[in-house]
């Protein structure tokens, strides 16, 4: 386990609600640091999360300073640092599909130097992470726009507030396939907050549970 | 069909597809940039075509081109660039061309910026085009809504041979919701005895002009075309009530306002106090039939938007004076809490307001 941690995915797959979850945990134990590297989308990224980020503990390092809310394709330098530090957990949140991830591959030449886990987040209810096949060739454009590997899969099948235990079933099973086909394993199944968790332990181990911090409660 | 999670914007392109829309003509903007994105990909899947136009105004422009030769055509833009789309638009009108326009609407006025906003209503229901004309606007409040909506748009604007609008803030693009496909949409237009489809040597030619330099004839065209409108107006307008009857107060919000509207009326009521919603699906032709049921010794109604208050207006001529009428708005972007708008239901009903 490394304590750069790189996350990638569909857009829609659930990739920010991680990072910011995991982010949450992670600043408990260890200073922590949340990369938003998304430039892709201009709505629903985790930089709109800084206040709460913060008041957690957690650093958040998203687009230039004054023009947060723009779609604008720039990057602070002091992501670089980010990159050496030793001690911290850096976790980054890479912008949806292998377009997104393309903004990885200026850092690919420093991560590589270095032990790093990339994650890939599936969401088997999104209409083009459904088969092994589809999930496997987004893995592979997001490994080449990136030119950084993919070492764990997270599972995040959801349908927003409609999931079901049956969807996280379903996305492990897809996960579990492309374990087998690519042998990168299963790193975590992401659980919402409604769910009770009883109807997965025994059937599905490394569950995470996850707030629902990304959306607001009206929606 | 079991239910997918998509993002707005792509779950608008796969509806048009359903809905037999071949054509796509558009421009890159933020916050509906992944429309055209996705028609590119899918429109060459189904053997349709997907084209970059040089502009906004070019994009409109082909679609007028389009759907005069009888094709089911769709353009998309925000704001700033349906802007530059009102000359093509009220061509479209006067040519009586069927068709349908998105807009995922951002701040503004100007380039103003990329979060959600409502500030369009007036370009869209006032006409930002020249003349005596109107669109068929639809202001959907969720992504199943917004397909629905979408699917049914090409037949409508054949039936009226008037352009849909589909107004949709920021969020309506770029936010997922489950969505559940259901039985596809008629593809097939019905005969189009007007489009430009070769005279096969047994007809005169049809002929597709907005130009009539005859007043006489100019005012036929405007005559002809207000019957049509006013059909609209008897057959189309659209709205979700929700306890108008009996509300003291009466909620008036479109779209992703009126899902935040909601909220704060849940919360209202769980203290008791008893307020309804008007949510217009149609913002032209404007819902006033259902402000006819509203309770009629409500203590107000509050219209709420992210705008300073444009939708206002109608709201206002809906009452004609029989309740008081307020305004809460949030702009530039921001998006109301449901705790701001309770507590303007509340000053209503305590008579701050």
């Amino acid at each position: 386990m490394s304590n750069l941690k790189i996350v990638t995915g569909h857009y829609g797959s659930g990739k920010t609600e991680f990072c910011v979850n995991y982010a949450i945990q992670s600043a408990k134990i260890n200073p922590t640091t949340l990369i938003d590297l998304d430039i892709v989308n201009p709505y629903f990224r985790s930089r709109e999360q800084e206040a709460l980020l913060s008041s957690k503990g957690v650093k958040v390092i998203g687009g230039s300073k004054g023009i947060e809310a723009s779609d604008m394709p720039a990057l602070p330098s002091s992501i670089y640092g980010q990159i050496d530090e030793r001690f911290d957990t850096v976790i980054f949140d890479v912008g949806g599909d292998a377009n997104g991830a393309r903004a990885l591959s200026r850092y690919s030449g420093l991560i590589s130097k270095r032990d790093y886990d990339m994650y890939i987040v599936i969401n088997a209810n999104r209409p083009l992470t459904q088969t092994p096949e589809q999930a496997i060739s987004y893995i592979d454009s997001i490994q080449a726009k990136s030119r950084l590997k993919i070492n764990g899969l997270i599972n995040s099948t959801h349908m927003l507030r409609e999931t079901v235990a049956a969807d996280i079933i379903k996305g492990y099973e897809l996960c579990s396939r492309v374990q087998e086909a690519t042998q990168i394993p299963i790193a975590f199944n992401v659980c919402p907050p409604f769910l009770n968790i009883g109807e997965l332990e025994g059937i599905i181990n490394k569950l995470f549970r996850i707030q629902l911090y990304m959306r607001p409660d009206w929606l | 069909m079991a239910k997918v999670l998509m993002k707005g914007n792509e779950a608008i392109g796969e509806a048009a597809i359903r809905a037999g829309c071949r054509y796509f003509f558009g421009y890159p903007i933020t916050p509906q940039t992944e429309l055209p994105e996705y028609m590119s990909v899918r429109l060459p899947q189904v053997g349709g075509v997907f084209l970059q136009a040089e502009s906004e105004i070019g994009a409109i422009n082909m679609v007028y081109g389009a759907s005069g030769s009888g094709a089911r055509a769709m353009t998309a833009s925000s704001s700033p660039g349906i802007a530059l789309k009102q000359e093509g638009i009220s061509y479209i009108c006067a040519a009586r061309l069927p068709c349908v326009i998105v807009n995922i609407v951002r701040g503004g006025p100007g380039l103003g910026g990329i979060q959600p906003a409502q500030s369009d209503y007036f370009q869209a229901t006032r006409g930002g085009g020249n003349g005596d004309y109107r669109l068929l606007v639809f202001a959907p409040a969720s992504l199943q809504e917004t397909i629905e909506i979408v699917e049914g748009s090409f037949e409508l604007s054949e039936k009226y041979r008037v352009p849909v609008l589909i107004v949709g803030d920021g969020m309506i693009g770029q936010m997922m919701e489950p969505i559940d496909f259901g039985e596809a949409p008629m593809q097939e237009s019905p005969e189009k005895s007007w489009a430009t489809t070769g005279t096969g040597g047994s007809r005169e030619p049809n002929i597709i002009n907005s130009l009539y330099l005859d007043p006489a004839m100019l005012e036929q065209v405007n005559i002809s075309l207000d019957h049509t409108y006013k059909e609209i107006e008897a057959n189309e307008q659209r709205a979700e009530e929700i306890g108008i009857q009996d509300a003291d107060v009466v909620v008036v919000a479109y779209g992703m306002t009126a899902r935040i509207a909601k909220k704060a009326i849940e919360e209202s009521q769980a203290e008791g106090y008893k307020v309804g919603l008007i949510r217009p699906i149609t913002l032209w032709p404007y819902p006033f039939a259902s402000f006819e049921k509203i309770n009629p010794n409500a203590k107000g109604i509050l219209c709420v938007e992210m705008s300073m208050g444009q939708m206002i207006d109608d709201v206002k001529i809906a009452a004609n004076g029989r309740w008081k009428t307020s305004f809460y708005g949030r702009a530039g972007g921001m998006v109301p809490e449901p705790d701001e708008i309770k507590n303007e239901i509340i000053k209503i009903i305590k008579g701050e307001s």
